[in-house]
């Protein structure tokens, strides 16, 4: 579990850190989903082969999309796997937690995840998030 | 249009106080708004509750439809309200934009929050941010049957304890969900919410909350989600920058409190998972397979292509024939001849034209509302993506480009599943240049005169002009509008079986919304042109002829210096085929072609016609009728003598491109408002004009 955002705070009882990962587990993956392991490396979610899984470390782009994005479970420190893409350069289809969504490419590239597995990705890291991402901060 | 719930009684009294408002003897009323994300049944709900008083409208100075319908419950006046879906108050489409300021707009409403049970964590924290409106609430709890299929049994009575709000269950046989959602919506009450934000956030909640409607507007505020209210911006912008030394970013802050305490909520409020995988994921394993997919996605849209206009066409064949019928009928009647001509060539040729769209849009809608909550539409948006991106338009544009080969008025009817605004506007914008079916009769006939032996050829390129013209339009729109694009992030709900009564209700609430806006734009250009045709001038021509032979010198340089060419423009507004009868008319010469049936012959032919029709419709299943169009040899023949080959193709490029047709139009007016009706009038005629001129002048 990544460090909670409300820096320390004390949270409403039930909301303990194991509470949190059962809950994650119930409205979570469905269980035939590998877990993701703990990660090394980080690089865009378009970058991810079909079949990858990842954590969302940072979200880019316009203030709008990083909205949509979280709202549909694209939030930093969530699991997501990448279930395919369409084809000629169209959209992933991923699953992240519960919701099942599609994500243009372009899109994606704004999204930086962590991966655990080097071989599933295919390609370089090729941009740095930009200046205005929000980026976990790690404690 | 503005949405029906806007126009009357905004702030009705007596619907505060819900609790007595069932005891009060006098009628009240009351307003219900329903909130949810998108997929979650609100529309199903509504139509559970009071479905065969479903009306759309948009809202009002929007083009995002807005479904409500007026029931009574327990002696108060309900009107309900069915918000556009969205994940979130502060929007992230045009769609959802409109949610937060209907809240707003209708203090006195009662907010029924419909939360998807496949999908708890994620739509309580809807709810939570509901809560912080300080607005009495109502949750119901939808797909509670999906959500123990996928092994989440849930508990509603821990989560109304945890929350604060009643909470129901509602259950698949919607019609008892409807009567709990009664009963919890009398013990509706506002919750003071615990979502444990840091401490930095709360204190400048504290501060901030003084200047702004609420709880809600305050955190948003900080997180910059909405503009600062009036009065407000100084301590807002102070707050923020107190945060930001503080090193703290609220947006993310904020959401991620929400985030942690929606999952305690759920799970409080879970009693079993043993989580088994959504069905729909291995659907779309096949179904959205790199190679099946596409293959998947062209069959559909041309199954659904085929049904649109299959179906439709006996009925509309037939009200052809109750037409044709009634003129007879009029004509046999004792009436002054200019009051026989205004009733069968305006009144009941209008009113024909107007209703020969009601088979197309119901069937049209019926699809739509099917593919649309069945889940099916996300994915034809997922597998067009990529192919309708390289045109500068999102995946979901195919359905309406493909529909308009048909007809371009159900196609402009299509843009409305389009999320944003200004990409509906694109392609609205785009779409009177692909050619429809009513063109086709006009180019065959033409080309069958000038070019028969490269008919088909001449008739293949008129239709991919007509598609290059269009891609070029939606590229040059995206240019020059500059609107923001819809995002490809969108969900990909589970499948899902809507209610037929939902789908066929729906259908008819927006085929009688279409009607009700375009119904007299068309019988007034119908009537016009009757009046054109009617009046005779001094000189013994008629005012048509006069008109057309004014405007002839326009085209001479297309090579259509012919006064009857253009003429044939004219009546053509109205449906590009009647351009054939025109020219029929001012070559050939009058006769009535066929006599008028008398009273009995006509109940006759209509009862025939009936049965026709309904077994056409069967047929159409699995076939076309394929009614080939005879060509008038002696028409031909005298055209050939009006025009040139090179004027001939010019006329063809010039029709195909010109003002769409006045129903095209009507649409284009009901979505977009007259402005932009009156921009595709010129946009086109520009653009047919130019083209046809290059025509003309290129042709060997």
């Amino acid at each position: 579990m990544k460090p909670d955002l409300a820096t320390g705070d004390s949270v409403a009882a039930p909301t303990t850190a194991a509470a949190i990962d059962v809950a994650m587990a119930a409205s979570g993956r469905a269980d035939s989903a590998p877990a993701c392991a703990p990660c090394c490396v980080v690089c865009p979610l378009s970058d991810l082969a079909r079949g990858g899984c990842a954590r969302v470390v940072s979200l880019a782009g316009a203030p709008r999309l990083q909205r949509r994005l979280m709202a549909l479970g694209l939030r930093p420190s969530a699991e997501l796997a990448v279930l395919g893409r369409a084809p000629g350069n169209g959209p992933l289809e991923l699953r992240a937690g519960t919701v099942h969504l599609m994500l243009r490419a372009c899109e994606a590239q704004g999204v930086m995840v962590e991966v655990d597995d080097a071989s599933s990705r295919p390609a370089p890291i090729r941009q740095a998030p930009a200046d205005d991402a929000y980026v976990l901060p790690t404690v | 249009m503005s949405c029906p719930r806007c126009d009357a009684n905004g702030a009705s009294a007596g619907a505060q106080d819900r609790g007595t408002a069932a005891v009060v003897p006098h009628e009240t009323t009351a307003t219900w708004c329903l909130v949810g994300t998108p997929n979650v049944g609100k529309s199903s709900l509504i139509n559970a509750i009071a479905g065969s008083q479903l009306q759309v409208g948009n809202w009002s100075g929007t083009t995002v439809e807005v479904a409500s319908a007026t029931t009574r419950i327990r002696g108060t006046r309900v009107e309900l309200v069915d918000l556009p879906g969205a994940y979130a108050l502060a929007g992230t489409s045009s769609e959802e934009d409109v949610v937060l300021p209907a809240l707003m707009a209708h203090p006195e409403a009662l907010i029924v929050n419909v939360v998807d049970a496949t999908h708890l964590a994620r739509d309580l924290t809807l709810t939570l941010e509901l809560t912080e409106l300080g607005r009495p609430l109502v949750v119901a709890l939808n797909l509670v049957e999906q959500a123990a299929d996928r092994g989440v049994g849930l508990d509603p009575a821990a989560l109304e304890a945890a929350l604060g709000v009643p909470v129901v269950a509602l259950p698949d046989h919607r019609r008892h969900g409807a009567g709990k959602l009664v009963d919890a919506a009398e013990r509706a009450r506002t919750t003071a919410t615990a979502i444990a934000y840091p401490e930095v956030i709360a204190d400048a909640v504290a501060r901030l909350a003084p200047h702004v409607a609420s709880r809600w507007h305050a955190l948003a505020t900080l997180a910059a989600e909405v503009p600062d209210a009036a009065g407000a911006h100084a301590v807002a912008a102070t707050e923020r920058a107190t945060l930001d030394a503080a090193g703290v970013d609220p947006f993310l802050a904020i959401a991620e409190a929400r985030h942690r305490a929606a999952v305690a909520l759920a799970t409080g409020a879970t009693l079993e998972h043993e989580r088994r995988a959504d069905p729909s994921e291995r659907v779309d394993r096949i179904v959205l397979h790199p190679v099946v997919g596409p293959l998947a996605l062209v069959a559909g849209l041309a199954l659904t292509f085929h049904l649109t206009f299959a179906v439709s066409t006996p009925w509309i064949d037939f009200f052809g024939l109750v037409q044709e019928v009634a003129a007879g009928w009029v004509a046999a009647l004792p009436l002054p001849a200019l009051v026989a001509s205004f009733l069968s060539g305006a009144l009941i040729e209008g009113v024909g034209t107007v209703v020969s769209f009601l088979p197309v849009l119901f069937v049209l809608y019926v699809l739509l509302g099917f593919l649309e909550n069945a889940g099916i539409l996300a994915r034809v948006a997922y597998l067009a993506d990529g192919l309708m991106r390289a045109i500068g338009l999102p995946g979901r544009a195919i359905l309406p480009m493909v529909l308009s080969i048909g007809c371009t008025v159900p196609a402009i009817q299509a843009t409305r599943t389009l999320e944003e605004r200004g990409d509906r506007l694109r392609v609205a914008l785009a779409l009177p240049s692909i050619s429809c079916s009513a063109r086709l009769p006009v180019f065959v006939l033409m080309a069958a005169a000038f070019v028969p032996a490269y008919a088909a050829v001449v008739v293949t390129g008129l239709y991919l002009l007509g598609f290059v013209v269009a891609i070029a339009s939606a590229l040059l729109f995206r240019r020059v509008l500059r609107t923001p694009e819809s995002s490809g992030a969108m969900e990909l709900p589970s499948y899902r079986w809507p209610p037929a009564s939902l789908v066929l209700r729906l259908a008819w609430a927006r085929t009688r919304a279409f009607l009700q806006s375009a119904g007299g734009p068309i019988l007034l250009v119908v009537s016009a042109i009757w009046l054109l045709l009617e009046v005779t001038l001094p000189s013994g021509a008629s005012l048509f002829e006069a008109v057309a032979r004014t405007l002839a010198p326009l085209f001479a340089p297309l090579g259509l210096g012919d006064w009857r060419i253009v003429g044939a423009l004219i009546p053509a507004a109205v449906a590009k085929e009647v351009a054939i009868g025109s020219m029929a008319l001012t070559f050939v010469g009058g006769g009535d072609a066929t006599a008028p049936l008398g009273f009995l012959a006509g109940l006759g032919a209509l009862g025939v016609g009936l049965l026709e029709a309904a077994r056409d419709t069967l047929t159409s299943l699995w076939g076309f009728g394929g009614g080939g169009d005879e060509v008038d040899s002696v028409l031909t023949a005298r055209l050939s003598g009006a025009l040139t080959t090179a004027g001939a193709m010019a006329f063809m490029v010039f029709l195909l491109l010109y003002v769409p047709c006045i129903a095209t139009l009507a649409a284009l007016r009901k979505a977009f408002g007259t402005r932009w009706m009156a921009f595709s009038i010129l946009y086109q005629t520009t653009i047919a004009y130019l083209l046809a001129w290059g025509v003309y002048a290129l042709w060997p």
